[in-house]
C-alpha cells in the first residue's frame, strides 16, 4: 500500500483501495456490470436455481390449465364503508414506536387497511417530522414471514411440530403456576421486560405490585444499550434520577466526549434538527457559526459532522475530560465560578492528564469559555459514571445548566445490568421459579458473565417468553408466545422529553399475538383477557392528565399521537460535589492498556433486534458502507501492527472468544490500538431466515465490567479470510477517466470550505466558469454543439441537498426503499455491485487539511495572476497543529440528478427513458429491454438494473442455498395449506408492504429515482382537477374564456419526497423551480428571486457542470468552522 | 486474373439454393412478425368483449338506462379518485332493503350485507399493474363514461368495449376533441352525447359538430393531454 505522503495529492477518496489506486481496483471500478456466470456454474446455487425455477414452472402450469389468457381477478367492495374511507385513497394515522424505552412519534400510511409506510410525526416533540432508519424499517418486521405466529410449548423432545399450542392452554397453565406464586406473596415470580416507558404498563405494574399475592414480585428491565452510566453519574452528583436534555439550537460550541448525538442518542432526531437549524443561521450571519468538537473512540456520524474531531481511546476519555476540566478551571473568566479550593486543587492535579492533546484542549477551553451559557458538553453512555458527573460539573461551571443543558426527572427504574444481576441471582438461588420474559432477549444480549442461556434451562424453572420472534430466549423458555407488532396493537409510551404518546393499531393482528400490556393483564386473572384498547383507556383515565372531557381529549391525542403538555418539567437539582470529588481524588491517570475493544450500537440493526430485516441488513453502514455483516473496525496503523499487517476481510480472534473479520478504516479514523465492533450480529437461525449467520457476535466479550469497552484485548490473525460486502467503491461517479482527471475533478463533486473562506469569498463553492467568474451550473459562455435543451413551460421540479447538515445517517435510503418497492438482493449480489437502493450516500474521506487546501488554492490563484514566480510552500508538510490535520469525512446523497440534458436518454434504443414536460427524467419499466446503455452513460451512476426477479428470485436472501437446511421455525399456515416451497409462499406476506402507487419491477429492467413521481401526481392531479373544475363553471356562466394549461397551484412544500420526509436535518429540499416564491427557487437563487433569495444560495453548485447535463439536483457546499491558525 | 478472364463466376453454384432458402426465411420472418402483431391487437389479446358472469346479474340498462340513476350514486369515487369504486353492499341495500326484497338473484347481496362480507364481483376492465389510470382526471375534463365504457346505460351485462391498449390511450391523448365536454355544461355521465347527430348536438351546445365543440372545450379549459411516460407509468 503506498504511504500517505505519496497519495496525499488525492484530496478526496472513497476507500483505502481507491486511495491506493491499484490496477485491480481500477479494473473493478470500471467493470460496472460484473458477470454472474460463476453463480450459475456453482453447483450449489445452480441446484437452488433449478429448484426455484421448477416451483415457478409448476405454478405457471396450473394457471395454464383453464385455457384463459388472462387470470380472472375479483373486485371486493366493502360491505359497509368505514367513515371517510374511499377505496384507493391512502389514510394516515399517527402512532408511536418504542425503542429502548423511548417513544418516537410516527405517521403510518395505510392503503385500504394495509400499512405500507412509516414516516415522522411533525407534532411529536422528539420526531419533529423525521424518522430514523429503525422506525422506517420496522414496517418490514410487521410483514416478516419469520415472525412468531403461534403459541408454542416446549415438549419433552424440544421444539417440534407438535409444540404448537394456543393461548387457552397457556393461560390455564399460567393460572396453575400463579397459585404457587401468590402463596409466596409473589416472591417466586420474576418478570424480565425490555425497557418501556408506557404509562399503561407502568400503571399495570404498580397495580400488580399492590395486589395481594404479588407484593414481592421481582420486575426488572433489561436493555443491552442503556444509558445506565449516565443515570448513575447524574444520580451521584444530583442525588436522584435525572435525564439530561441538550439544546443545540442555542449552542455556539458543542463538545461530544465519545457521544454520538446524531446517531445513537435516543433524542437524535431532535438534536440533529437543532444542530442543523443552527448551522443554517450562519448563511445570513457569519458570526452565528457553531463549532462541534467530537472526541471519540469510534467513527460515528456525529464525528463526521464535527468541525474538529479527535480520535481518542475510550479508556482515556476520562483523563481527557479531566484535563479539559483543569484547563477550564484555570481560565480567568471561570476562576470565580469554581466553588471550592478543594475542587480547584483536585482538577489542577490533572492538568497534564491528556498528554499530546494540549493544543486541542487549549483551543476547546478557549472556545468554551467564550461561549459561557451557550455551549454544551455531552458524554456518551460508553463512558463511566465518573465522567458523566464531571461533565455535569463542567456544564455547571460554564453556566450551561438551565440554559443549553437542562434536566428533567428521569422515569423510574433502570434498564442496566444492576437489575438483571439481581434477577439472575434470584433464579440461580431458586428464589424465583416462574419467569416471564417480555420482549427482552437476555439469552443473546445479557453480559456474558450473567449466563442466561444455561440459567433458562435450570431444572424447576418455568418460563414464558413473549416476543416478536422465537429468538434465542424464546427457544430456551418453556413457552413461547407471539407478541403483536406495534402496528397491530394499542399502547402508549413516553417520548425522551416525557411527553405521553399513543400507539394505535393500523391492522388487526396478523397472527395470534398479544401486546405487552395485554399479556401483563393476564396475571390479574388468566381466564379474563383484556383488550389493549380498554387497558390503555383505563390507564389514561386514571392518569388524570386529560383536562376537560376525556373522550374529546382522547380523540385529540389519538389524532396527533401525542398528549400535549405532558412533557416532564425542567428541574434545577442541587449538586453534591463530595462523592464526585472523592472518586476523582482516587483516580490516577490511566495507563495505556494495549488494544482496546469498543462496542457500538449498530446503525442498522440496533442491538440485533432488527437482524431479520432485509432493508436494514442491506443498508450500507454510514461509515463503512458494509452490508449484511459487522466487522472488527480498525484504522490503518493498528491493522499494520497486528501479526505482520491485517487486510480487509482477514479473520482474527479477539481474546480467543470473538472471531471476526477485519475492516480497515483510513488512518486517523479510529484511535491507535482501538478496535470497534457493532453489536447485534452473529446470530444463528433463531433470528430468522434473512439475518441468520450475518456477521460476528460480540456479546460474549461484553461483561458487566466492560459494557462499553474492553481494555487490554489480544488480537490474533487466524490466517483465513472472510468476504465482506461493502458498497463503498460501487457506482463511483468517476470511472472511466484518467487518474489525473479523477484527481482534478473529485474536489468538484464535494465542495467544502472553512467558515473563514465563506466569509471572505461567499461564492467560493459555486461552479467556476472559464473567465474566472462563478455561478451555478454550466458556463453560459460555452458554445454548444447541440441545440439547447427544450425550454420547460409550467412546473419545473428540482431538488437541493445541503451537505453542511447531511449527517449520512441513511434514514433517507430506507425511506426511498420503502416508498419505491425497492428489492433486497442479498449479500452475494451486493458483493457484485448489484445493490438496488436508488439513493446512495457517497462518503468521501480526505487527509488533506482543509486550511492547507485553501491556502494552496489561494497561492495558485496568486500565481495565475502573475504575482509570484515559484511558489514553494503548500505542498510540503502541513504546519497546522495535529488536531486540525485529522481525517475529514463528507457525505453526499446521490439520487437521480434528473438532468435536463440527460445523457441516459440519448442512448436508449427503445426510448424507455424520456423527458417529461415538467423536466422529470422518466423511466418506463414496461418499455425497457435491459440494454443497460443508460446506466453506462449516466455520469452519476444512479441507475440500477434488476438482474433477477429480485423480490423472490434465486438470489433473494430467502432463497440462498444455506437457508434450506435451517429448521423451519414456527410452522406456517401457508406452507401447510399449500405445500408450496418456502420461497414461493413467503413472498405473499411480504407483498403486503408494497406501495400500490409504484410499479414492482421485474427482471431485466432498469430503474432509478423518480423524484417520487407518484407523490407529485398525488398532489398535482387533484390540484389540476380543482383548477379545471372551477374554470369550467366560469366558462359555463360565460364569465371566463380560455384557460392557460399551467394555471394551477400547488402550495410550496405540499409535495414532499420520501427522502426529504425522513431527513432529520432537513438537508433535502424539493419544489418547483418555476415558482419564484418556492423555497427551492430561493435556495438556488433562480432568476426572479433576486429580492428574496435565501442566503444559503451562496453555497449552491451542481456536479460536473462541464458535461452540460444540467441536473435539476444541486448541492449546497459543506462549511466547517475551523479556528484560525497562524502558520 | 484480368477482368475478362473466363473464370469470372462470382457466385458459386450452391448460391442458387442458398438464395431460395434466404428468401423463404425472410418471408417467414416477415409473416411471423405480422401474425404476432395481429395477435397482439386481436380482441382475444386485448380482451375486448370480455363479459364474465357476475355473482349478481346486475343490469346497468335497468338501473341507469331505465331508472336513470346517476353513475356517481354508486361509483362515488369516480370524480375524486384514481379508482372508480364498486358500490358497497350497503349502497345497494339503500334501495334493495325495500325493493325486490325476496328476489332470489339478490341472495348474495343480502348475504354480504348480513355477514359483512364482500360480494365477489369479477373484474372486467383490468389494466396492467404498471399503468396508473386516474378516473378523476378524466371525468373532471369532461371525458364521458361513454368514451371508455361505451353505452353502459344500454348494457345488460358489463363487457369490455374498448381495447384499453396504449395506442388506444394515446390516440385520445393526442386528439382528445372527440371526447371532451365542459362538465359544467354537459355532464360526463350523459350517455350518447358523443354520438349525437349535428342537429341533435345543437340542442345542447353551440357547435356544429362534436369535434368543433371538443376543440373549443380544450381551448376554454386549457386541456392539453400529456403524453409523457410518467403520466401513466411510474
Amino acid at each position: 500500500m503506498p504511504s500517505l505522503n505519496e497519495t496525499q495529492g488525492k484530496a478526496y477518496w472513497r476507500s483505502l483501495n481507491d486511495l491506493a489506486d491499484t490496477p485491480e481496483f481500477r479494473e473493478m471500478v470500471k467493470n460496472e456490470f460484473p458477470s454472474r456466470l460463476d453463480a450459475v456454474i456453482d453447483p450449489v446455487s445452480r441446484r437452488r436455481f433449478v429448484q426455484v425455477m421448477g416451483a415457478s414452472m409448476a405454478l405457471a402450469g396450473l394457471s395454464g390449465c383453464d385455457l384463459m389468457r388472462w387470470p380472472e381477478k375479483k373486485v371486493l367492495p366493502y360491505s359497509r364503508l368505514p367513515d371517510e374511507r374511499l377505496p384507493g385513497i391512502p389514510v394516515e394515522y399517527s402512532s408511536t414506536m418504542e425503542l429502548g424505552g423511548v417513544g418516537v412519534g410516527v405517521v403510518v400510511k395505510a392503503y385500504d387497511g394495509r400499512p405500507i409506510k412509516i414516516e415522522g410525526n411533525d407534532l411529536h416533540p422528539e420526531s419533529l417530522g423525521a424518522a430514523t432508519a429503525y422506525t422506517q424499517g420496522s414496517i418490514l418486521q410487521l410483514y416478516d414471514p419469520d415472525r412468531s405466529k403461534v403459541v408454542r410449548k416446549k415438549g419433552a423432545s424440544g421444539w417440534t411440530e407438535e409444540s404448537a399450542s394456543d393461548w387457552a392452554a397457556f393461560t390455564k397453565e399460567l393460572g396453575q403456576r400463579l397459585t404457587t406464586v401468590t402463596a409466596s406473596k409473589g416472591a417466586k415470580l420474576g418478570v424480565l421486560a425490555e425497557a418501556s416507558s408506557s404509562p399503561t404498563l407502568g400503571e399495570l405494574r404498580k397495580k400488580l405490585q399492590a395486589t395481594p399475592g404479588f407484593e414481592r414480585v421481582t420486575w426488572v428491565e433489561w436493555e443491552p444499550l442503556s444509558r445506565e452510566t449516565e443515570e448513575t453519574g447524574l444520580s451521584q452528583i444530583l442525588g436522584g434520577a435525572y435525564r439530561v436534555h441538550h439544546n443545540l439550537r442555542q449552542a455556539d460550541v458543542v463538545v461530544c466526549l465519545d457521544e454520538d448525538l446524531f446517531g445513537h442518542h435516543p433524542a437524535s432526531l431532535r438534536l440533529a434538527r437543532e444542530f442543523a437549524d443552527r448551522r443554517r443561521e450562519m448563511d445570513a450571519d457569519r458570526t452565528k457559526g457553531s463549532r462541534l468538537y467530537s472526541i471519540e473512540s469510534t467513527l460515528s456520524v456525529t464525528g463526521t459532522m464535527a468541525d474538529i474531531r479527535q480520535p481518542l481511546q475510550a479508556g482515556q476519555a476520562l483523563d481527557f475530560g479531566l484535563a479539559l476540566a483543569a484547563a477550564l478551571a484555570k481560565r480567568p473568566e471561570l476562576e470565580g465560578r469554581v466553588s471550592s479550593d478543594e475542587l480547584r486543587r483536585t482538577l489542577a492535579k490533572f492538568a497534564g492528564a491528556a498528554a499530546g492533546h494540549e493544543a486541542l484542549i487549549e483551543q476547546m477551553a478557549a472556545d468554551l469559555t467564550g461561549a459561557r451559557g451557550r455551549s454544551v458538553i455531552a458524554v456518551g453512555p460508553r463512558q463511566s459514571a465518573k465522567l458523566h458527573g464531571l461533565v455535569h460539573l463542567l456544564n455547571g461551571l460554564l453556566g450551561n445548566v438551565g440554559a443549553t443543558v437542562r434536566y428533567t426527572k428521569a422515569p423510574e427504574g433502570s434498564s442496566g445490568v444492576e437489575g438483571l444481576k439481581e434477577l439472575h441471582q434470584k433464579i440461580a438461588d431458586g428464589k424465583v421459579d416462574t419467569l416471564l420474559v417480555i420482549g427482552a432477549n437476555p439469552a443473546y444480549t445479557a453480559p456474558s458473565d450473567l449466563d442466561f442461556n444455561s440459567l433458562l434451562e435450570k431444572q424447576g424453572l418455568w418460563s414464558a417468553h413473549l416476543g416478536l420472534y422465537q429468538d434465542e430466549t424464546g427457544l430456551k423458555t418453556s413457552w413461547h408466545l407471539p407478541r403483536s407488532h406495534y402496528l397491530e396493537a394499542w399502547g402508549d409510551a413516553r417520548a425522551y422529553d416525557g411527553t405521553i404518546c399513543l400507539t394505535q393499531p393500523l391492522i388487526a393482528p396478523l397472527y395470534a399475538g398479544k401486546s405487552a400490556i395485554e399479556f401483563v393483564s393476564l396475571l390479574f386473572d388468566p381466564t379474563k383477557a383484556q383488550t389493549g384498547y380498554d387497558l390503555v383507556r383505563g390507564a389514561h383515565k386514571a392518569l388524570g392528565v386529560y383536562t376537560g372531557d376525556f373522550e374529546a381529549g382522547w380523540r385529540a391525542a389519538l389524532h396527533g399521537g401525542v398528549l400535549d403538555g405532558t412533557a416532564a418539567t425542567q428541574v434545577n437539582p442541587d449538586q453534591q460535589l463530595k462523592p464526585l470529588l472523592t472518586s476523582l481524588q482516587e483516580h490516577t491517570a490511566s495507563q495505556p492498556s494495549g488494544y482496546e475493544l469498543v462496542f457500538t450500537a449498530c446503525s442498522k440493526i440496533y442491538d440485533g433486534r432488527f437482524g431479520n430485516n432485509g432493508w436494514l441488513q442491506e443498508l450500507p453502514d454510514p461509515i463503512t458502507k458494509l452490508t449484511w455483516d459487522n466487522a472488527l473496525l480498525m484504522s490503518e496503523q493498528t491493522a499494520s501492527e497486528i501479526d505482520g499487517g491485517l487486510k480487509e476481510g482477514d479473520l482474527v480472534t479477539v481474546n480467543g472468544t470473538l472471531e471476526a473479520a477485519v475492516y480497515v478504516l483510513p488512518a486517523g479514523a479510529l484511535p491507535d490500538k482501538t478496535v470497534t465492533i457493532a453489536l447485534g450480529y452473529g446470530r444463528k437461525e433463531a433470528v430468522g431466515v434473512v439475518g441468520a449467520n450475518a456477521g460476528f457476535n460480540a456479546y460474549p466479550l461484553r461483561t458487566q465490567a466492560a459494557m462499553g469497552y474492553l481494555p487490554g484485548v489480544t488480537i490474533k490473525a487466524l490466517g483465513q479470510t472472510y468476504v465482506l460486502a461493502t458498497t463503498q467503491d460501487h457506482q463511483s461517479v468517476l470511472t472511466t477517466i484518467s487518474k489525473a482527471e479523477i484527481q482534478r475533478r473529485t474536489p468538484d463533486l464535494v465542495h467544502e470550505g472553512t467558515l473563514d473562506r465563506y466569509t471572505t469569498q461567499p461564492n467560493f463553492a459555486k461552479n467556476v466558469w472559464e473567465d474566472g467568474t462563478r455561478g451555478m451550473g454550466p458556463d453560459p459562455a460555452t458554445t454548444l454543439l447541440w441545440k439547447e435543451p427544450q425550454a420547460f413551460e409550467g412546473r419545473r421540479w428540482g431538488m437541493v441537498i445541503d451537505l453542511s447538515v447531511c449527517t449520512g445517517c441513511s434514514a433517507c435510503v430506507v425511506a426511498c426503499q420503502a416508498e419505491n418497492n425497492i428489492p433486497v438482493v442479498g449479500k452475494s449480489e451486493v458483493q457484485r455491485g448489484r445493490e438496488m437502493q436508488w439513493l446512495r450516500i457517497d462518503r468521501y474521506f480526505s487527509h488533506k487539511p482543509l486550511q492547507d487546501l485553501e491556502a494552496e488554492e489561494a497561492e495558485e490563484a496568486e500565481a495565475a495572476k502573475g504575482h509570484g514566480g515559484d511558489h514553494g510552500g503548500g505542498h510540503g508538510e502541513s504546519k497546522l497543529p495535529p488536531f486540525l490535520r485529522g481525517l475529514r469525512v463528507v457525505h453526499q446523497p446521490m439520487p437521480c440528478q434528473q438532468c435536463e440534458n440527460a445523457p441516459c436518454e440519448s442512448v436508449c434504443p427503445v426510448a424507455a427513458t424520456t423527458h417529461s414536460a415538467e423536466g422529470l427524467n422518466d423511466m418506463t419499466y414496461n418499455r425497457c429491454i435491459g440494454t443497460r446503455y443508460c446506466a453506462n452513460n449516466c455520469p452519476w451512476k444512479v441507475r440500477r438494473f434488476n438482474y433477477f426477479y429480485n423480490h423472490h428470485g434465486p438470489f433473494h436472501p430467502r432463497s440462498s442455498p444455506g437457508h434450506k437446511e435451517l429448521p423451519k421455525l414456527p410452522s406456517t399456515p401457508f406452507t401447510r395449506a399449500t405445500g408450496l416451497p418456502l420461497a414461493t409462499v413467503e413472498t405473499k406476506v411480504e407483498e403486503l408492504v408494497y406501495n400500490p402507487e409504484v410499479t414492482v419491477r421485474s427482471r431485466g429492467v432498469m430503474e432509478k429515482c423518480t423524484y417520487c413521481v407518484q407523490r407529485i401526481k398525488a398532489v398535482s392531479i387533484p390540484a389540476r382537477n380543482a383548477s379545471i373544475k372551477a374554470h369550467a363553471e366560469k366558462v359555463a356562466r360565460g364569465e371566463a374564456k380560455e384557460r392557460d394549461e399551467h394555471d394551477w397551484k400547488v402550495e410550496d412544500g405540499a409535495i414532499v419526497t420520501a427522502c426529504q420526509q425522513s431527513c432529520a436535518t432537513q438537508a433535502i429540499t424539493f419544489g418547483d423551480l418555476s415558482d419564484p416564491d418556492s423555497r427551492i427557487s430561493k435556495l438556488r437563487g433562480e432568476p426572479g428571486t433576486k429580492a428574496k433569495v435565501d442566503p444559503a444560495s451562496q453555497r449552491v453548485y451542481t456536479m460536473l457542470p462541464e458535461l452540460n447535463a444540467r441536473p435539476r439536483t444541486s448541492y449546497l457546499a459543506r462549511i466547517r468552522n475551523l479556528p484560525k491558525h497562524e502558520a | 486474373m484480368s477482368w475478362n478472364s473466363p473464370r469470372q463466376v462470382i457466385f458459386p453454384k450452391w448460391f442458387d439454393i442458398a438464395i431460395k432458402i434466404v428468401v423463404v426465411l425472410v418471408l417467414s420472418v416477415v409473416g411471423y412478425v405480422h401474425l404476432l402483431v395481429a395477435y397482439g391487437f386481436s380482441p382475444k389479446t386485448t380482451d375486448v368483449g370480455y363479459a364474465p358472469e357476475q355473482p349478481i346479474p346486475y343490469s346497468h340498462a335497468l338501473h341507469v338506462g331505465e331508472l336513470g340513476i346517476d353513475c356517481r350514486y354508486c361509483h362515488t369515487g369516480v370524480d375524486r379518485n384514481s379508482y372508480s369504486n364498486i358500490p358497497t353492499a350497503q349502497t345497494c341495500m339503500n334501495c334493495h332493503s325495500k325493493v325486490k326484497t325476496d328476489s332470489k338473484l339478490l341472495e348474495p347481496l343480502r348475504e354480504a350485507f348480513k355477514e359483512g362480507k364482500p360480494v365477489e364481483w369479477i373484474k372486467v376492465h383490468d389494466l396492467p399493474d404498471y399503468v396508473y389510470f386516474n378516473h378523476s382526471a378524466h371525468v373532471t375534463r369532461g371525458v364521458g363514461c361513454q368514451s371508455c365504457h361505451g353505452r353502459i346505460d344500454q348494457a345488460e351485462v358489463v363487457s369490455q368495449i374498448k381495447p384499453l391498449s396504449m395506442s388506444w390511450c394515446l390516440d385520445c391523448h393526442r386528439h382528445p376533441e372527440a371526447h371532451l365536454r365542459n362538465p359544467a355544461q354537459v355532464k360526463p355521465t350523459f350517455m350518447g352525447f358523443d354520438t349525437l347527430t349535428p342537429s341533435e348536438l345543437k340542442k345542447f351546445v353551440n357547435a356544429d359538430n362534436r369535434d368543433d365543440y371538443g376543440r373549443q372545450v380544450a381551448k376554454d379549459l386549457g386541456i392539453n393531454p400529456p403524453t409523457d411516460c410518467s403520466t401513466c407509468h411510474r
